[in-house]
């Protein structure tokens, strides 16, 4: 309970003191004020809250903090760095966000699928795509905008190589 | 800019100097100039309170809007029509929140500072060119003064003005001048004709868009202030229950929890961060007595009550001809109830507000559809004047009608807990749960409908008689006013101004006070109505075995003023390919509606395999008069059908003894991804005054999937949502 524990937060450590049981949601946001990963419910429902544990998306607000110490937790605010992730790019390239609050999560979510799979196919988006609800009902373009981030990412790599 | 110090120009100097030199600043009240203000020394927080636009000596406008953005794109909507008339440089435009204001007020909603029924555009389009066109006038007059020309001989071009022999001023630079001149009268104002547009018409991206896509702080939840405390609330599970007892002490045990304190929704925890007042409530343990809650009605009793209200005559909505007489003699009347159920909004973004009172005022943060009633409501709660209560409007993460409550729910419950916990001397900020939202009441109404209709030889209605129940969100509320004679506007409308050519109608209403709480849901009683009249119409035209796009236009064809409607319904049904052959197991169906002068029509493709329905796609073709932002409309009938599916295939609040069984997105599912149908939208290119956007495709989603699987199957359900028909999506 309650002791310090060391978080590595977009390449940062940070020390926290928290109880074991407290979700790196609330760490995060009212803790570590890093207010762009989202509450939505709470249970693991909605995906709002999505981030990196390790490279793997998972759903903050039912993770406890103390299984995340010691590991690498990327949110939002590390997805770009210095410039737009290409997923960023085509976000704004199609437009995607309404209300924008589920856009994070829709974010990470699409980051962690396209990190395991650089060439998702439709099917693939939808399954990796359909725990991260949108109430705007912005689902066509998160599509759209995947594939077209999902192209340029191969494009980089092949000229790349 | 100027970061190393090394290069100090006079235009940083003045951007520096940010509003003190001599912004400008213009504003009107809605269709009159009532006082358009140009001050030399103007501090944000005393900007004149009839402002519109804001222009600095860096050159940057500021665009200040009235209404909330919350996802239908109104801010960069409006700065699109505020800077094509000022000719302003669109990368010189910003948006930002106004305070609240009568300013601000929505001349269709009694002056109320509301974002409602999709009326932003129609009502603030010329307010936003009237206040640009007196800016861009002062500005050209400013140079033509200094350059010692008429100002006839001027022009302006993107973001400044033109003078003979090509001599230049940026806007910015004539800010200071331009501030001393009187805003010229409206009648003297010169417009640009609309061939004259170049921002409005052209697909702008959102101006928040990268701020949204990087995950910058911009809702409500996100307000983070110096030693802010966080409340929740152990909600009253109805407004009249009582705690009989609960665990102050386990709660004020939880590290972080600070207080403890009743308030009128229930019993509030006050803790250093969310998740301690979250253990803190859970500590509490209530126990709930609900003896003196009322009658607790579980939905069955109260459609059950409804079915029978709607034997009787309701309050008459609309007439013409005479229906009595006709069904007394008809010798075959077609008689159909469709029932839609209690929903919840559920919005994406929890409801929460923070609230710090200080000794200079009383700063109010949330995201809101009702800015001025919000702060009559946080003054009264707080006992202060309202003239201390600043309103600072979020971005809202989703709202569809909840962040609109006429009580202010969630403002009073904070500045209730804030008044409570005064000596704590701390910003509040007040967070429901999800769980708080699914069972807080505050539904869209249950609605039921009966409609009848009597068949001329034709095979066209020759009576049709609707009658629909619902309680009126509008009653008792601020919006009273749009109740007369029995008849709240917003249950009727869709009904009582059916576009197809009966020469004998009737619609009528009951509006029964009893059930919970109901609140305005994105498209208001249109999507009731809509879908009991273009399900009904279709079964019509299934019994007499007629097309039912055919059907339609026989009934829309006679009447001009319903040309841009059948328009509309031809262009849907073509890009649909209505009436081509499709593979086995799937069909279409089609609706239209004319939202608040909104006209569109759908055409929904459904796959049926066994009791699995699958909707493939929508073609939605839309005509809202002049369009300000071609992708933003899309964006708003691709999202306003998907939000629609939500409530046609799943969803549901269903009381048992007047308490919600559902809770979260796992017993009150919303539409996934791998469920969303693709959406085509065709867009009516038109000079007409520009209608709304963000509510115009909802409700025909619906009724059209519905009739989709009426042509897939040969069931036709005549209840949402799907989810309820022994059927799935």
């Amino acid at each position: 309970m309650g002791s310090g524990k060391t978080l590595t937060i977009n390449g940062r450590q940070h020390v926290v003191q928290a109880p074991d049981d407290m979700p790196l949601l609330w760490v995060l946001r009212d803790l570590l004020k890093l207010r762009g990963t989202k509450y939505g419910c709470g249970k693991g429902l909605c995906g709002a809250c999505t981030v990196h544990l390790d490279g793997v998306a998972v759903r903050s607000c039912v993770l406890p903090v103390a299984r995340a110490a010691g590991r690498s937790v990327r949110t939002i605010e590390g997805l770009g760095g210095e410039a737009l992730h290409p997923l960023q790019e085509a976000w704004l390239e199609h437009q995607v966000s309404q209300c924008g609050y589920c856009q994070p999560g829709q974010l990470m979510s699409a980051a962690a699928l396209l990190e395991r799979n650089p060439s998702p196919t439709t099917e693939e988006i939808d399954s990796a795509m359909s725990g991260n609800l949108c109430r705007c009902g912005t689902y066509p373009r998160i599509r759209a905008a995947i594939r077209s981030a999902a192209d340029r990412l191969r494009g980089d790599r092949s000229s790349a190589s | 800019m100027s970061g190393s110090g090394s290069r100090v120009t006079r235009r940083a100097v003045l951007a520096g100097a940010a509003y003190g030199v001599g912004a400008l600043v213009l504003g009107f009240r809605v269709g009159e100039v009532v006082a358009g203000t140009a001050r030399r020394a103007i501090a944000p927080a005393v900007l004149h309170p009839h402002a519109f636009v804001r222009i600095t000596p860096d050159g940057k406008v500021t665009a200040i809007i009235g209404p909330a953005e919350m996802g239908q794109g109104v801010f960069t909507a409006l700065a699109m029509v505020l800077a094509d008339e000022l000719d302003a440089d669109w990368n010189d435009v910003s948006a930002e929140a106004s305070p609240a204001d009568p300013a601000y007020g929505n001349p269709l909603f009694g002056g109320v500072q509301a974002t409602n029924a999709s009326t932003s555009i129609p009502v603030f389009y010329d307010s936003m060119r009237h206040a640009a066109a007196a800016a861009r006038t002062m500005l050209v007059s400013a140079a033509a003064t200094r350059w010692g020309v008429a100002p006839g001989t001027c022009r302006t071009s993107e973001g400044s003005v033109l003078g003979p022999d090509g001599r230049r001023f940026g806007y910015g630079e004539l800010v200071e001048d331009a501030a001393k001149l009187t805003p010229p009268p409206r009648d003297a104002l010169k417009f640009k004709d609309p061939s004259e547009f170049r921002i409005v018409g052209r697909s702008m991206p959102r101006l928040e868009g990268r701020a949204k896509a990087t995950g910058q702080p911009l809702f409500g939840l996100d307000v983070d202030l110096p030693d802010m405390l966080t409340a929740t609330v152990a909600r009253k599970p109805l407004p009249n229950a009582r705690a009989r007892t609960y665990r102050r002490d386990a709660a004020l045990r939880v590290p972080g929890v600070r207080a403890v304190v009743e308030v009128p929704s229930g019993i509030a925890v006050v803790a250093e961060h969310y998740w301690a007042a979250l253990e803190g409530r859970r500590a509490l343990e209530v126990e709930w007595d609900l003896s003196a809650a009322g009658e607790l009605l579980s939905s069955a009793v109260i459609e059950d009550r409804y079915r029978t209200l709607a034997r009787s005559p309701g309050a008459l909505a609309a007439r013409r001809g005479d229906t009595a007489r006709e069904f007394a003699r008809a010798e075959d009347v077609v008689e159909c109830e469709y029932v839609l159920p209690y929903v919840a909004h559920a919005p994406m973004e929890p409801l929460n507000c923070t609230i710090h009172e200080t000794p200079d005022g009383c700063d109010v943060w949330l995201g809101t559809q009702y800015q001025s009633l919000d702060k009559q409501v946080a003054a009264k709660a707080l006992g202060v004047s309202p003239d201390r209560v600043r309103v600072r409007t979020q971005y809202l993460g989703g709202s569809f009608g909840r962040r609109g409550s006429p009580d202010g729910d969630v403002v009073k419950e904070t500045a209730e807990i804030v008044a409570a916990v005064r000596a704590l001397r701390a910003p509040i900020r007040n967070v429901w749960t999800r769980e708080d939202d699914i069972r807080g009441g505050l539904y869209r109404p249950m609605a039921l409908n009966r409609v009848r209709a009597v068949l001329g030889a034709d095979g066209l209605p020759a009576a049709w008689a609707h009658t629909i129940v619902a309680r009126s969100a509008c009653e008792g509320s601020e919006f009273a006013f749009l109740v007369s004679n029995g008849v709240d506007e917003t249950n009727v409308a869709g009904a009582k101004d059916l576009p197809y050519a009966v020469p004998n109608l009737s619609v009528d209403v009951h509006q029964p006070a009893f059930g919970p709480t109901v609140q305005w849901f994105r498209a208001v009683g249109n999507s009731g109505t809509c879908f009991a009249v273009e399900s009904f119409i279709d079964e019509l035209a299934h019994r007499v075995g007629r097309d039912p796009v055919q059907y339609r236009r026989a009934l829309l064809a006679g009447d001009p003023k319903n040309s841009r409607l059948l328009r509309v319904l031809d262009l849907a049904a073509e890009a649909a390919g209505w009436g081509t052959a499709l593979p086995r197991g799937r069909a279409r169906g089609v609706a239209i509606q004319d939202y608040w002068g909104t006209k569109a029509a759908q055409v929904a493709e459904v796959e049926v395999e066994g009791d699995a329905v699958r909707v493939r796609r929508v073609t939605c073709a839309i005509d809202c008069g002049l369009v300000v932002n071609p992708d933003g409309v899309r964006a708003q009938v691709e999202g306003g059908i998907l939000f629609a599916l939500s409530a046609a295939l799943y969803g549901e609040i269903v009381l048992e003894h007047g308490v919600a069984k559902q809770s979260n997105f796992d017993d009150y599912p919303l539409l996934r991804l791998d469920a969303a149908p693709a959406v085509d939208v065709i867009l009516v290119p038109s000079q007409e005054r520009p209608s709304g956007i963000g509510e115009a495709a909802v409700p025909h989603a619906a009724p059209a999937v519905f009739n989709a699987i009426f042509a897939a199957t040969g069931r036709r359900l005549r209840r949402l949502p799907l989810a309820g028909s022994g059927m799935k999506a």
